[in-house]
Parts: C-alpha cells; structure tokens; sequence
C-alpha cells in the first residue's frame, strides 16, 4: 500500500479510536494509556517479533522511564516548563542503559537471555525499591503536574480539554484532552520508524539473522552487534513509554518495575501479534480493555487474559493480527541488469593463502583434529579427504570460525586469524559452503544471494536503520553474477525452500560466493545429487577455481580425482598424506584407510561421467 | 540501633544458619528437580513448573484437611501428574520440538490461567496446613530449637532425589527415556516407544513439584501467587547447577539455599536480591552453569 | 431572529446560532441530578485480595442502606468498582477512570499504603474527596497528607504508641528482637515503637528487615531465637505475617516469647489459626467487643453484615462502612457536592459512629482521630460465640485516640489550602 495512503487511514483511525470504543464501555483516558503503553509493546515487538529476543526484563526500562522523566520534572530541572527535557531526558538514560545491558546480554539465547534480562529488571528494581531518599521507595512519586508541550512560542498545556460537542453514544468531545492527540502522534511516528526499520538496510539483515543466524554469521553479518542494536532501540522505546505514561498519570511507583510489568509487554504483543506493526497495539488494546473495563464486571478478568493468551499461542501462533494472511515482506522483483560477468574485485594473492600450525580440536577427550600442518597456495584447488570421522568437516568448521581452534594457528593471507570472530573472517575473504545447505528458505532465491552480497558491501554491521538496501546497486550486480556463476538465474524468484536438494546446495554455494571470497570452503558440494547435477558442479567448480582458492572436501572419488591440483588425506584426526592426486592414488597408507577394495577402483576411475561412488 | 552484632553474635548464629541454609536449600532442590528433568530429558523451558508446585500444595491441602497429611502427600502428586498428562495431549506435544521461546511462552500462559482458576475457586486467602501434633513440635539440636516438621521434610526430600535418581539411572525404564532424548529416531526404529516415554517424564517432573507443593506447605503456606513465587528461583537454581543437570540441581539448591540464608546473617534486606545476583553472575561467566553441558548457547 | 423578514444572511446566520445554542444548551440545561457516583478502588486480585473483598462487601452494605433511606442529599448513590490488584499503578489508573469517565465525585477504598497514597495524589490533583479505608502506614497523614484525603484507619505512629505502652509495664525494660518488612511501613512501625520504647529502657537486640513478600522467616527467626528476647516483634502484614508466624510457631517462639504483630486483621488471624493465640496486635475496630459492649451502631452494623454475608466485619470493613456513612453525613452538613464545602464542614467535626463517642477527624491532617484497640489472641479453644474464627482476640486496652496520634509539632504534613 502506498505509504502517504498508509499513514492517513491510520490517522483517521487514532482520530475515531476514543470515540469509537465508547459504545463498549471505554473512554478516552483509556485510549490514551493503551497507546502509550502501546509504544512499549512495539518496542517489545521489536526485540521479539523481529530480532527474535524474549526479554523477560522490559519493566526496568519501563520503571526506569518514567522515574527519570518524573524526576526531572519534580527535582531535577522543576524550573524548565517544557515537557521535551523530560521526554529527551528519559530516552537518553535509557537508552544507554539498554545499550551497555544489551551488550552484555545478548551473548546468550533463549532461556538464558530471558533469565538474565529478568535478574537485571530485579536488580532495578531492588535499586529504585532502595533508594528512598531518590525515589521515596515504595511510597513512589505522586502529584507530578506534567509541563506543557512547548513548540517554538506556543505552549499547551496537554490536560486542556477538546470544546465541547456532544457525539451520542459516542460520548463528548470535551472528555478527551490534548493528551490524545499528542500520543496520537507520537504513535503515528513510532509506526511510520517502525515500518521503515523493518524494511531499511538495518531491519532486512536482523531478519535474516533471525530466519538463519548461522548462515548470516558465515556471510559476514556480525548478528551479535544487530541484537544489540535492536535491545537498544527497544529499551529506549519502552522508556519513552513509561515516561509519557508516568507523565500522563503524574505519578510512578515501583510496580512499573516488577515481574507483572515485563509479563504485560510480553502479553499484548503475543496476544496482538508479534512480528506485525499493529499487533502489539491491538494486544495492548485488548488487555488493558479487560483490566480496566471488564475488571469491574468480574474478578475473573485476569482468567479471561491467560485463557486468550493459552489460546492464541497454541492456536494462532502469530497473534490475532499475523494470523491474516499477509504478502512476504520480502517479495522482491529481481530486476536483471547486467548479463557479463564482473571483474574481479578482490585483489589475487599470490603465494601461501592459507596455513595452519599444529591445529587441534578437541571435544572433551576426544581429539577431532590432531596437530594439523596444513597449507595451500592461492589459487590451488586442494581436495580434503578421508573416511568418516577423519575430521574433515571439524577442520573445516574451525577454519571458518565455526569453532574455535583448541590449540594452534591459523594464516590467512599471512594474518593470524586463530581468534577471529566468522563474520570477520568472511570479511577478509574466507567463505564456506555447508554440507547440509544451510540457506533462507523463506526467502527468494535471489534475496538469498543478494543477502550475502549485501554484507559484502556494508560490512558486518550497518546501523542504517531508515534506508533501504535498494539503493546500493553493487549489491544487485554481485548477486546476480553469483547466481549466473551457479546457473541460478531460471529459479531466482523461487521461495529457497521449495527447491531441489541439489538446487539447495548449489544456492548454499552461490551464497558463499556472493561474498567475493578469496578461499572459498565447500563441504561435500556434490553430496546426494544426480549425475547431470555432479557434472555441472564439476564444472563450475573448475571454473571457480580459476578465479579463487578452493578447498573441497568430497567422497566422489571421481570428482576429486579428476579436478583436484592436490589432496590432503585426514585420518583419524591427522594428516595421513600430501600429494598430487596420482600420489594419493598410488599411497599404501591411504587405501589401507579406506576400508575394503577401494584402491582398484580409484585407480580404474578416471573421466568425469563415469559412476560415481560415494564411501559407506 | 543497639545490639550484640559482634564476631561472636554472627559465630554463634553460623551453625543454626547452615542448618537452615541447608533445609530451605533441599527445599530449593526438591522445587527444582522436577524442572531440571524435564529441561534435561526433553528440552522443554517449563514456565509451569511453578502451577505443578501450586496446584500440588492446594490439593494436599484439600485432602489433608480431611483425611490427614499423608493422604494429602500421596494424592498430590498424583492429581498433578493427571494434570501433566492432560495438558501434554491437550498443548504441549506440539511444542516439543519448537523453539525454546514459544515453549516459555505456552507454559507461561498455562501457569498463569492455572493460577487465576486456583485463585477463584480458594480466593486469595493465605492457606497453611494442618500438621499433625507430634510433627509442630521442634527438636533441641543444641545450638538451637528445630521445628521437627522441617527436619522431617529435608529427610523427605533427600529420599525422593534417591528415588529418583534410582529410577533414572537404574531401572529400564529410566534407561530407554535417557536414549531416547538423545536419538529418538532410533529408539524409535528399536522398538521404544518415545512419545510415551516423554509424557511419563514430563508427568513425573510435575509430580515431584505437586509431591514438593504438598510437603512444603506446612512450611510456607501456600495462596495463589505461590506458583509463580516459586518458579523464578527454581530458574535460578538450575541455572546455577546447569539447566538440565540433576546433580546441578541438587548442588545449586543446596548454594541457592545457603547463600540466602547467610545474606540473611549478614544483610538482611538483600536476601531476596543476592539470588538474581549470583544467576546474573553465573550467566555472564558459565552460563552452563557448574554441571551443564555446553551447548552452544553463546553467540 | 431580529425581523419579520429576514434577510438570507440573517436567516443562516441565525439558524446556525440556534443550532450552536442548542448543543451548547444541552450541557448547559444539566437535568436535575437524580444519582451521584463514587469510585471504590480496592484490591480484588494480589495480596490484599480477601481485605478487598471485604470492604466492597461493607460499601454495598452501606450504600444499600442508604439509598433506602432516600439517598444522599435526595439522591440516589450509585458505585463503579475497580481492582487495583494491590498495585499503585492500576490504582492510579482506576481513580482516573472513575473520575473521568464515571463521574464519581469521590474515591475511597486502599489496599497497601502505596496505593493509597498514590491514589491521595491524584484525587488531589482531580479536586475529588479520597476516603482512604485501609492505609496504615503515617504517611496518607503525614509526609504525603493532602486536602482532600481523609483517613480513618489508625495509622502507623498510633498502634506502635498504643502497643508499646500496653506492653511497657511488663516488658518496659526487657530485651526486645523484630523482624520486620523492608519497606517504609515496617519502617515506621519500628521507628514509633523503639522512639516509645527505648527511653524507657527497652533494650533492641536487634532489627531484621525482611524483603517484602518472603516466603521462610527461618533466619530471622534462628536469630531471633538464638538472642533469647522478651519480646519478639513481627512487623508484617498480610501473607508474610502468617507466614512468619506460624513459622515463628514452629521453632517454639510462640511458647517462649512474648510476640507482637503490630496490626492484624480476622483474615490473617484466620491464616494462622491457633498461633495467634497470646500474640498482641492492634486495631482500629473489633467487632466481638463493641457487640459484646453493646456499642449501638456497632451491634446494627454488625448484625446487619451478618445476616447479609454470614460472617462478621473485619476492621477494614467497618471504616469502609464508616467512611461512606461519614462522607454522606458531611455533604449533607455542607449542602453541596463541592469539595471546599464538604471538607470545611468536616475538619474538626465530632461523631459517634460504631467505636467511642467523640471520634473526630483532625483539621491539620486529616486523620480520623479515634481510639485504637490493643488486643491479645485467644486460644481456639477458648473461642466462644457463632464465628469462632472471627472471634480471635480479648482487647487488653483501649487507647483513646489523641494520646496515640502524632501531635502537629512532630508531623511533616503541610495541608494545602485548596
């Protein structure tokens, strides 16, 4: 929908919201605290719905908020009469406190994070509980009259009434105060950033860390730095809620940071529908409906609340509003523009690109790799061999960053890079195919390569949270030459989901090569496909080959064989031998590695075509 | 303030602290048990751990008030159990395999309908028990005068970690459960029936919180908002021993405990508080815990 | 319309003042007021949950009664409920409510003393009358006083006054251990009672403060027992003072030492069933004793709850009751619904209602001045009478109001003067 279309029908909407819930018992001060608390929920939205976070702690920035936002108005700045400084106050503290929270929190996942975010709301809580001479303890802040809201020369005082007009059923006008529009408003940008976070630069790579965190780790994104971008602009949202709230109500007590309070934000945002831009005010709408007007029919109000929620989430996962149908957010229309190939836009190395250093990884006892020399020259094309268990993938893996090195070093490009975060190490030029492709399969093909393009031009972490990633055409051209290079073009517009086991893996690879690596790791490309599918790999791969280092490591003797420069064997967690593929060939060792009769059959294989056998 | 809080004030009080430490710290580990099982056996984040404990303590409190404690301790655990089963069938099955957040979330929402039912059909009202005479005396230990009841219960508490741990570790049963968590495929393929096998240890988690709900409530009374006060420091303790640990359960219960209560000797007010502390800190450092795997739960 | 004939513009002109006039009129024109709103914001959900429900009981009593007797002022008194879940926030919330939208002229109810005063602030804001029922701590009448709060419940400074001088000639110079909740309540009741206590030679063996809400007293309680005091206080409301005493019984403190619980209530006497026994408290009102003093007001109130709810007021109850049939009272004295009128008209005046005659509510801040009872439980088997439950305490002293109240001199509250 067009977004000037947008906005206004959902500013006649605020407008007709507190007259329109008359006729079922609500009221305008009711409409107001649900949008005010409505603008914590989207915050919760935020760090829910899209960065996939459930914080358990949202109360102490709530609490935090509106204490800040009182307290400058009452004692710390009494003599500044604009509601501004409170507001900005508030917003400012709180957002410093969700940014140094978040960066030490959200290290953790799932449970462990929602258990830290709560043991951080009870410290705050303790603190404001405490802190009597500051914060009068449980006795809380009351009689706080809230400063106008000044623009420029003029100044309103927000508790004026609306004149007078008698509506019916609908009430009068004169009940609502200024406080409305102004909330209204407020919400009205709230949504209008919101929607353009989602769909900015900054919103489509937090979504895909959450379709596919480890795929946008090992493409360059640094999804910790996301989070914590995303904690930090919720936390400040849900302050700016609780200091308008607390304004609104001119009073604050410590319930604004108990357990219930995180709980309520959790409440109408799953309730409303998580991951959609009205849900949580629909959530919130819904709730605080029952807490404030069914509350006084019945005392079973609060059972009401649990069985809508029990309900929604067993039912409608995606809340009363994400259970509309509604268009992917990313359905993008793959424009095609250029149809030669790019340039290279890395510089080649020359020499040793790679090299690692008595390599070894352990998993408590057990040595998965042992002490591994290892190097290759750029350019090569190295195949890594061995039966089951030899520790191929684990190499692989602790080359990427995947998993940290137990003991050893790393080279790349002469750089140590043993500690290096994943992401850091697509950034410099290492990229790895998965052995199970691991790929957005909700998005289009196109937008999975165009992702990994797109880390490739931003870096690993871009806080633009307004522009699109539209506008950087050199994302479009790297993706489109990934997807030409793998022979993607024909399934571009695909949902990545539905496509072929062979088509997947050849995606995942495509992926790895958006990033414009210059060592690129693929893990069994060919493993599970047909025989035309082997042979396109094969050539493909030759044809990478002479742009990029390659390392492969595959059990189609056939493949490896024939396009290899040179095979390092791993066995048992250690190198069993180096050479040309005719050494490999050749060596007693290696065939007594490989169990059973295998050496007359990698000596008769030979042209690529002939049947390919994978080891047991 | 006036007062004797001198070196040997807090000497002469540290054995009776340890002591209570101790019990309120297998209290801890008989609350915790039930969800560290169900965490480790089945990979489910319990939110209702808590509604296990809260509808245990008002069933025994129910049937006790007629037929005596025992009756009360034996039919508990076992109207919690039905519980559990109806509400796997009923929700949770689907849930099993989904991300831990809309696991926490339905327990959660389950917990808090169970807590407003509760709070409907008993009120608000503070509930205790009625204990049976020889058991509201206390015993002279020496160094202090020890209410029988809770010494009784720590016994309790101790046996039933030896049960179950019994049942896990040593009988068949216990053994297909433990494998077929790991690999349910192949149980599975071997003939174990694992759908069975993850209602039985769910049912059984619940169980040992109703049994824990029953025999605690002579102690701590019990009101609605009982379930949730006690789910969040279950959290805490297995957090500490290692999500999924039973002997992290048994060892951070026993700390959780006294690490309360000696906070209790020196600063009182900061009783509540040093629990969330000590869980904040083992988060940032280990956030396996002491006896937890180490998933990958780290970024 | 001016002439005859009109003229277009004059015709437009006029139709529209007319029309203007005609809306305006309807808020103007108010039909004469049959019915008048009050807001009752207690707690029906949270910790406090039963003394909630027991004071919307006590209002729907008196207000009943009331409109049968013609109403207030000829008419009609109609209520809106809220719970305010024992929380400030939604206490706030439904004050605003009640006032803005169900036009209620006047709040009361109260469940902890944040909410009331929280609720205080804002009723002052709102110009509305709050007639704070249950709020014991001292500030609803002290630092956060206002003009148009009125609070009859006895207060914080009163019971520890009236507990401590009961208890001086037997335990004056004893040994003296609390326990009490970490917040500014259980603050204000050690501070009263040690400020009584300790120039008479009482010696404070030490003070634990407990975090709200805990669940085992233990520690507190080891330590309480390892000091070997006279008297062991537990400053605690609600479900932590059940708690925390029939933990207290359990480790044999309710056999050894004197214990006191500053304030209870039949539902937390209830909780603790026969531990309560020989345990000392206060209260603003008792209704075993003024029915068995043969108190008027008090046997009707009484016998009226009674037969309509089957069981007997506890003491938030009767101020609930107390607190209306007042309210009524002085807008009739004053004639008028206005604020400024009725709280004129009530500063200062004298009443008899179910308690001592001569009960009267303060002009500097606004407390019902009225006695405050010192009472001792009474072991089960010795209840006597229909509610054996109900029936849990012997009043040892009744103290008369004003030698318990804080005098001005010492008080923090600065009225407004509007």
């Amino acid at each position: 929908m067009k977004d000037w279309a947008f906005y206004l029908l959902t500013a006649v909407g605020l407008a007709l919201f507190p007259l329109a819930i008359h006729p079922i018992g609500g009221y305008s001060g009711l409409a107001t605290e649900i949008l005010l608390l409505g603008i914590g929920a989207m915050g919760f939205n935020l760090l829910l719905g899209y960065a996939g976070l459930l914080s358990y702690g949202q109360a102490m920035f709530y609490g935090v908020g509106s204490y800040v936002a009182l307290l400058t108005v009452s004692r710390f700045f009494p003599q500044v009469h604009s509601i501004w400084l409170a507001l900005l106050l508030a917003v400012i503290f709180v957002g410093l406190m969700a940014l140094v929270i978040g960066i030490v929190t959200v290290r953790l996942y799932g449970i462990y994070f929602a258990l830290l975010t709560l043991a951080f709301a009870q410290m705050f809580y303790f603190i404001v509980f405490q802190w009597r001479s500051l914060t009068r303890g449980d006795d809380g802040l009351q009689g706080i009259t809230s400063p106008p809201l000044t623009l420029g020369p003029w100044s309103l005082d927000l508790t004026t009434r609306l004149p007078s007009l008698n509506l019916g059923p609908f009430g009068n006008l004169n009940e609502v105060t200024y406080w409305y529009p102004f909330a209204a408003i407020v919400i009205l940008l709230i949504l209008a950033f919101v929607r353009t976070l989602i769909s900015s630069q900054y919103g489509e790579v937090l979504a895909a860390i959450r379709e596919n965190e480890e795929r946008s780790v090992f493409i360059g994104f640094d999804s910790k730095r996301y989070r914590i971008a995303a904690f930090t602009l919720a936390g400040a949202l849900t302050g700016l809620s609780g200091a308008l709230y607390g304004l609104h109500q001119t009073s604050t007590a410590v319930d604004t940071l108990d357990v219930d309070t995180s709980g309520s934000f959790v409440i109408f945002t799953v309730v409303g529908g998580v991951k959609t831009l009205f849900g949580p005010l629909l959530g919130t709408g819904i709730i605080e409906y029952l807490q404030n007007v069914i509350s006084g029919k019945t005392d079973a109000w609060r059972l009401i609340e649990g069985l809508i929620f029990v309900a929604v989430i067993a039912f409608m996962p995606r809340g009363l509003l994400g259970s509309v149908p509604r268009v992917s957010e990313f359905a993008y229309q793959p424009r095609f523009r250029r149809t030669e190939p790019l340039t290279e836009p890395r510089r080649v190395s020359e020499g040793i690109i790679l090299e690692t250093k008595g390599l070894s990884r352990y998993f408590g006892a057990f040595a998965a790799n042992s002490k591994i020399d290892f190097s290759v020259r750029a350019g090569e094309l190295r195949a890594v061999i061995g039966p089951n268990g030899a520790g191929k993938t684990t190499f692989f893996n602790v080359l990427a960053g995947l998993r940290a090195a137990s003991e050893g070093q790393i080279f790349f490009k002469g750089q140590e890079i043993t500690r290096m975060p994943g992401a850091q190490r697509v950034a410099s030029g290492v990229a790895k195919a998965f052995q199970t492709a691991s790929i957005y399969p909700d998005e289009s093909v196109f937008e999975n390569v165009r992702l990994a393009a797109l880390a490739r031009v931003q870096g690993m972490f871009a806080p633009e949270f307004l522009r699109r990633s539209g506008r950087l055409g050199r994302v479009d051209d790297i993706a489109h030459d990934a997807l030409e290079q793998l022979d993607l073009r024909d399934v571009a517009a695909l949902r990545a989901g539905s496509l072929s086991h062979g088509d997947k893996k050849r995606l995942d690879i495509a992926v790895a090569l958006a990033t414009q690596p210059e060592l690129l790791l693929l893990d069994e490309p060919v493993a599970g496909m047909s025989i035309e599918e082997v042979q396109k790999t094969d050539r493909l791969i030759r044809a990478l080959a002479k742009k990029m280092t390659v390392l492969i490591i595959e059990h189609d003797m056939d493949l490896i064989m024939g396009i290899s420069d040179s095979i390092t064997v791993l066995h048992q967690g250690k190198v069993l031998a180096e050479g040309t593929p005719a050494e490999i060939r050749a060596n007693r060792l290696v065939q007594e590695a490989y169990l059973g009769g295998y050496a007359e059959e990698a000596r008769g294989a030979s042209a690529p075509g002939a049947s390919a056998e994978t080891t047991p | 303030m006036s007062g004797d809080t001198t070196i040997d004030a807090f000497l002469s009080q540290l054995p009776g602290t340890l002591l209570d430490g101790l019990i309120r710290g297998l209290a801890y580990v008989g609350i915790a048990l039930g969800l560290t099982i169900v965490f480790g056996m089945l990979r489910l984040v319990n939110f209702a751990h808590g509604a296990f404990y809260l509808i245990g303590a008002y069933v025994g409190l129910v049937v006790s008030d007629r037929l005596g404690l025992v009756a009360g301790l034996v039919v508990a655990p076992i109207a919690v159990a039905i519980f559990a089963i109806v509400i796997d069938y009923a929700l949770l099955r689907r849930f099993y395999d989904r991300n831990p957040t809309s696991q926490i979330l339905i327990t959660f929402g389950i917990a808090l309908v169970v807590q407003e039912a509760l709070r409907l059909i008993f009120t608000g009202t503070t509930r205790s028990y009625i204990v049976p005479g020889w058991l509201q005396t206390s015993l002279n230990l020496g160094f202090t005068q020890y209410p029988t009841y809770r010494i009784v219960f720590a016994i309790g508490i101790v046996i039933l970690v030896c049960v179950v741990w019994f049942f896990i570790e040593r009988t068949n049963y216990g053994l297909i459960v433990r494998a077929g968590i790991r690999d349910r495929i192949m149980v599975q393929l071997l003939g174990g029936n694992v759908r069975q096998a993850s209602t039985v240890i769910f049912a059984l988690g619940g169980a040992i919180a109703g049994l824990v709900g029953a025999g605690a409530s002579p102690i701590y009374s019990v009101d609605p908002n009982t379930g949730f006060n006690f789910l969040v420091p279950s959290f805490v303790v297995i957090v500490i021993g290692g999500l999924g640990s039973f002997w992290g359960a048994v060892v951070g219960g026993l700390l959780v405990g006294e690490l309360q209560s000696l906070t209790t000797l020196i600063s009182a007010p900061a009783s509540d508080i040093v629990i969330y502390v000590a869980m904040a800190l083992v988060l940032l450092v280990r956030p396996s815990g002491l006896f937890g795997e180490s998933e990958i739960i780290r970024g | 319309m001016k002439s005859a004939h009109p003229t277009r513009g004059q015709f437009i002109g006029g139709t529209v003042a007319g029309a203007a006039a005609t809306l305006a009129s309807i808020n103007v024109i108010a039909a004469p007021q049959k019915e008048v709103v009050i807001g009752l914001d207690v707690p029906l959900t949270g910790p406090y949950s039963d003394q909630g429900t027991d004071q919307v009981r006590a209002y729907k009593l008196a207000i009943d009664e009331i409109n049968a007797h013609g109403g207030v002022m000829g008419m009609q008194l109609k209520y809106t409920i809220g719970d305010d879940q024992t929380k400030p926030g939604p206490a706030v919330d439904n004050a605003t409510r009640m006032i803005d939208r169900d036009g209620a002229i006047m709040i009361t109810g109260g469940s902890s003393t944040g909410t009331a005063v929280a609720v205080s602030g804002l009723c002052q804001q709102k110009k509305t009358i709050f007639m704070a029922t249950l709020t014991h701590g001292d500030e609803t009448t002290n630092q956060s006083c206002h003009y148009h709060t009125f609070r009859r419940y006895n207060n914080a400074h009163m019971s520890a006054r009236a507990m401590a001088q009961t208890l001086l000639s037997k335990y004056g110079t004893g040994r003296w251990f609390h326990i009490t909740a970490d917040y500014t309540w259980g603050h204000s009741v050690y501070d009263n009672l040690v400020a009584v206590l300790e120039p008479k030679g009482a010696k404070t063996i030490k003070n634990v403060l407990m975090p709200l809400g805990t669940a085992d007293f233990a520690p507190a309680l080891q330590q309480a027992q390892a000091a070997h005091p006279d008297v062991l206080v537990i400053t605690e409301f609600g479900k932590d003072m059940v708690n925390a005493l029939n933990q207290a019984a359990q480790f044999g403190l309710t056999k050894t030492t004197k214990i006191l619980v500053p304030l209870a209530d039949e539902y937390m006497a209830k909780g603790t069933g026969d531990n309560f026994a020989n345990v000392v408290t206060t209260a603003p009102f008792y209704w075993k004793y003024y029915v068995d003093k043969g108190q008027p007001n008090a046997r009707k109130f009484v016998a009226a709850f009674i037969k309509r709810y089957g069981v007997p007021p506890s003491n938030g109850a009767e101020t609930a009751y107390t607190n209306i049939y007042q309210w009524k009272d002085g807008i009739e004295r004053a004639g008028s619904l206005d604020p400024a009128k009725f709280i004129a008209k009530m500063e200062g005046y004298k009443f008899t209602a179910t308690k001592e005659p001569g009960e009267y509510w303060r002009t500097w801040d606004h407390q019902g001045v009225n006695s405050c009872l010192v009472m001792e439980g009474v072991p089960m088997s010795e209840r006597t009478g229909d509610f054996p439950a109900f029936a849990f305490a012997k009043v040892l002293e009744v103290h008369n109001g004003e030698s318990v109240s804080i005098p001005q001199s010492e008080s923090k509250c600065k009225i407004e003067t509007a």
